[in-house]
């Protein structure tokens, strides 16, 4: 009975060497698979990374910007702006749908009243900047008074005041078919199909979406800018990593993320190229501006001081990375190039710490006025934020704050604890660059009413000014200024210690071609539609 | 016999009524604002709260809430917090992955495992026996992720025979064998690892408990041929513990799921319920765990049944 079933197993295991053998077909020529490390839940009304991935492939807006910060004319032809800096006038270019039918001003219209609908979720504060934007979204008025059809084909957008980021901030919201989404819910937004089958006017249409498996896209003919060179593109979802290696030198997958200490042997690899840019995410560590001790400006540049970022990366991403200082990504406009931020200096830590009034106890944990330097830190549950969370101990004990550290599981993170009036002491956190324009990102976590500077009650008054000049002047230069002093602010009050931005490395199979340009993870997947098979 | 089956279904009802309300009430319990989790954190301050909790019923008392989802279950109208789709679709769509494997782990465990334990208990303390009881003492100890991925670094990497992702090609449907085969061969062997050390003792240790009873000397005795002594009367005997551990191991493969999913990318229903605990999808969280409690339930109720089938003696009143 063994030998027989010995016999069954060789048979079969001979089946798969034979099956595997068998090469891929010209289909596997015609589409790229790329791995991804999750899906979108939903089309309309998500903040998630992924779903605005998948948006930049299906969707296309009025207006993009350029990394040097020009604006960029997508669906909008035409788009001068008037002298008093409040009214735009939009002339669309000729483009269609996916469903076939042309893109009209009822349909930039019905769009931006989509995202302004009093039951939309998630709304863009900066469209706010419409005139009559924020009645329509109150309930007050039948429709958003700024945004006015002129013609089939041009459309006048007016502005409560000069708002200097339209192209940035407003025009880039994808434009979605009247027709379709008049039979929305609004209440119901996930609920509607709409947001399973999406219609955009993007280069690929969505073709299939397989829960927790794929997501494949076919190549839109009447794009306006040229049918994309690959006629299918699937997002495949892989969540390990180890697994993520594995296909793409098989060549089971054509590009996928790869992991920092899988980048030197894929150096090697003749199949596969590596693209290696400055990532999206950086991370950073907070204190809570409520508790006395993080009062004191010299106990928070200490902070700073006593991080030793190149070990960390050298540690931990196989030195596959840059110091943060800026919590602008780099490959952005507004990114100052010439910023000077922390060194490692442990003695000019704990020479501040003394200044303010700190000094070592007999256990060597600092002391003030019988008060020794204690706090918790809390960080978010997941092997990145734990192996820095380590370190950052380390670091921090070694000019003599007293640190513990607590994983913190993503439920309770950001549903309890990493909230405003959260037990937050310190809070160790990344954000990612690139789905939101900066300005908004730099509103959230610095200006004391955004949500994240609320989280850990920080309000610095001269920051809030920087921020509303940044949005009052529509000179680029003295914007670019501003932005420099912002982000020097960031250094000098240090509401967030600034870490580590770690690369992003993609393996990609040589059988694809690239286009050159590639600055970021968001760019990575802006520019599928230009991909070419070799 | 109707009868006992009958019974044994209705009281599922109870059951599964316990296996959610406790669930419900570690969810309830445990730290996390479902509400949060949808709305991006950049617009946590002027997104309306109150009204997304109203729309996903939240504002209710909690036992309300609870009944209003099972009885939204029962008539498959709950919707995921997530996706705002009918809970049952997803379930829908990633049941047959998991049945799958289940079914192919515990067929691969049933033919390897009573061979290995026949020979092991015919020639006890043989060659078998000992390698038999080294590679089960080796399979209990290995973890599931480690095995995995070294059979992905072998096959994918390495060798290039199978795909360590997914559950068929990219971008094609269905469940056919001839194509789906390849992507369970690794997953098979990884939850069949886990459970075929397991089988194999119990078998084993039944096997040689059916032996050395006196109905075995009796038939030896009678100048019956040695074949025939195996395989009527130890065999169909001994099989009997065996049947009860394979319903027993059903919960073992669906939390070993979990994992074996994660690794080979396989879109199950392992993985819906880890990502939906973790997003506090209360709906998607009762409606798979209501779906594992069936699972296992029903996989008891089989093992009893085949009870009866193999062992005359055996009435159920």
């Amino acid at each position: 009975m063994s030998g027989r079933s010995g016999a069954v197993l060789l048979a079969f295991l001979l089946a798969v060497a034979g099956a595997g053998a068998a090469p891929a077909g010209g289909e596997a020529q015609a589409q790229a698979v790329v791995a991804i490390w999750g899906l979108p839940v939903r089309i309309l009304g998500s903040g998630e990374a992924v779903t605005s991935y998948v948006s930049l492939l299906i969707n296309d807006s009025l207006t993009a910007v350029d990394a040097q910060g020009a604006a960029v004319g997508r669906l909008a032809a035409r788009y001068p702006v008037s002298p008093d800096g409040k009214t735009y006038l939009v002339t669309l270019r000729e483009a269609a749908f996916q469903d076939g039918t042309p893109v009209t001003s009822q349909d930039v219209k019905a769009s931006y009243e989509l995202y302004l609908h009093p039951k939309y979720p998630t709304t863009p504060p900066a469209l706010l900047e419409i005139a009559g934007a924020a009645d329509y979204k109150a309930g007050k008025a039948p429709s958003v008074t700024g945004i006015t059809v002129v013609n089939p084909r041009t459309v006048r957008f007016i502005l409560n005041r000069p708002y200097p980021f339209f192209y940035e901030q407003i025009g880039t919201q994808p434009i979605l078919p009247a027709k379709a989404i008049a039979g929305i819910d609004v209440s119901r937004l996930q609920e509607s199909a709409f947001t399973r089958q999406p219609i955009g006017a993007g280069p690929y249409r969505l073709a299939d979406w397989r829960e927790r498996e794929s997501i494949t896209f076919e190549a839109s003919s009447g794009y306006w800018g040229g049918a994309p060179a690959l006629p299918r593109v699937v997002l495949k979802l892989i969540p390990e990593d180890a697994t993520v290696i594995a296909e793409l030198r098989a060549g089971n997958i054509d590009a996928g993320r790869i992991i920092p200490e899988a980048y030197r042997s894929f150096q090697r690899d003749a199949q596969v190229a590596v693209l290696r840019v400055p990532g999206d995410t950086f991370y950073w560590f907070a204190p809570n501006f409520r508790m006395p001790i993080f009062q004191d400006v010299r106990v928070r540049q200490a902070m700073a001081l006593a991080i030793n970022r190149p070990e960390m990366l050298r540690a931990l991403y196989q030195d596959l990375g840059t110091v943060a200082q800026s919590p602008i990504h780099p490959s952005l406009w507004q990114y100052d190039k010439d910023l000077k931020g922390y060194g490692y200096d442990p003695a000019r830590a704990k020479q501040l710490l003394a200044e303010a009034g700190w000094t070592p106890g007999p256990d060597g944990v600092l002391q003030k006025g019988g008060q020794r330097f204690k706090a918790k830190y809390g960080f978010l549950a997941g092997k990145d934020y734990q192996n820095q969370a380590l370190l950052i101990q380390q670091y921090l004990r070694a000019v003599g704050m007293d640190v513990d550290v607590q994983a913190i599981e993503r439920g309770d993170f950001f549903g309890r604890y990493f909230a405003p009036g959260g037990p937050i002491e310190l809070v160790g956190i990344a954000w990612f660059n690139l789905l939101f324009p900066p300005q908004s990102e730099l509103e959230d976590n610095f200006k004391s009413s955004g949500s994240g500077a609320r989280t850990i009650g920080y309000s610095n008054p001269e920051m809030d000014k920087l921020l509303d000049e940044a949005i009052l002047t529509r000179d680029r230069a003295r914007q670019r200024a501003l932005y420099a002093q912002i982000q020097q602010l960031v250094i000098e009050d240090v509401p967030h210690v600034l870490t580590v931005r770690p690369d992003v490395i993609w393996g990609v199979r040589k059988r694809l071609a690239l286009p050159g340009g590639v600055d970021s993870l968001r760019a990575f997947f802006g520019s599928i539609p230009r991909w070419t098979a070799r | 016999m109707a009868a006992y089956l009958v019974r044994r279904l209705l009281a599922l009802v109870p059951l599964v009524f316990g296996i959610t309300a406790i669930t419900f009430a570690l969810l309830v319990l445990a730290p996390g604002d479902p509400v949060l989790f949808l709305i991006p954190p950049e617009q946590r301050g002027t997104a309306d709260l109150a009204r997304f909790r109203h729309e996903l019923g939240m504002d209710r008392p909690l036992p309300v809430q609870y009944v209003a989802m099972m009885s939204e279950l029962f008539t498959g109208r709950l919707r995921s917090f997530s996706d705002r789709r009918p809970t049952t679709h997803q379930v829908a769509e990633a049941l047959p992955t998991t049945l799958i494997l289940t079914a192919t782990s515990l067929a691969l465990t049933g033919a390897l495992a009573l061979p290995i334990a026949f020979v092991s208990a015919v020639r006890p303390y043989g060659a078998v026996d000992h390698s038999a009881t080294l590679f089960s003492l080796l399979g209990i100890s290995l973890p599931t992720f480690w095995f995995g991925l070294v059979l992905i670094y072998i096959f994918t990497e390495q060798l290039g025979l199978l795909p360590a992702s997914g559950i068929r090609p990219t971008g094609t449907a269905g469940y056919s064998p001839l194509v789906i085969w390849r992507y369970l061969v690794m997953p098979t062997l990884v939850q069949a690892l886990g459970i075929l050390p397991v089988l194999v003792r119990y078998a084993r240790s039944s096997l040689l408990d059916a032996l050395s009873q006196d109905y075995v000397r009796v038939a030896r005795s009678k100048g019956l041929a040695e074949r025939a002594v195996l395989f009527k009367h130890v065999a169909r005997n001994s099989l009997l513990p065996v049947v009860t551990i394979l319903a027993l191991l059903l919960p073992f493969l669906l939390s070993g799921s979990v994992i074996v999913e994660s690794i080979f990318a396989l879109p199950g229903l392992g993985r819906l319920a880890v990502s939906a605990a973790l997003s506090r999808d209360y709906p998607m969280v009762l409606t798979t765990t209501a779906i594992a409690g069936l699972l296992v339930v029903i996989s008891n109720l089989l093992a009893d049944v085949g009870y009866l089938y193999l062992d005359p003696r055996i009435r159920h009143g």
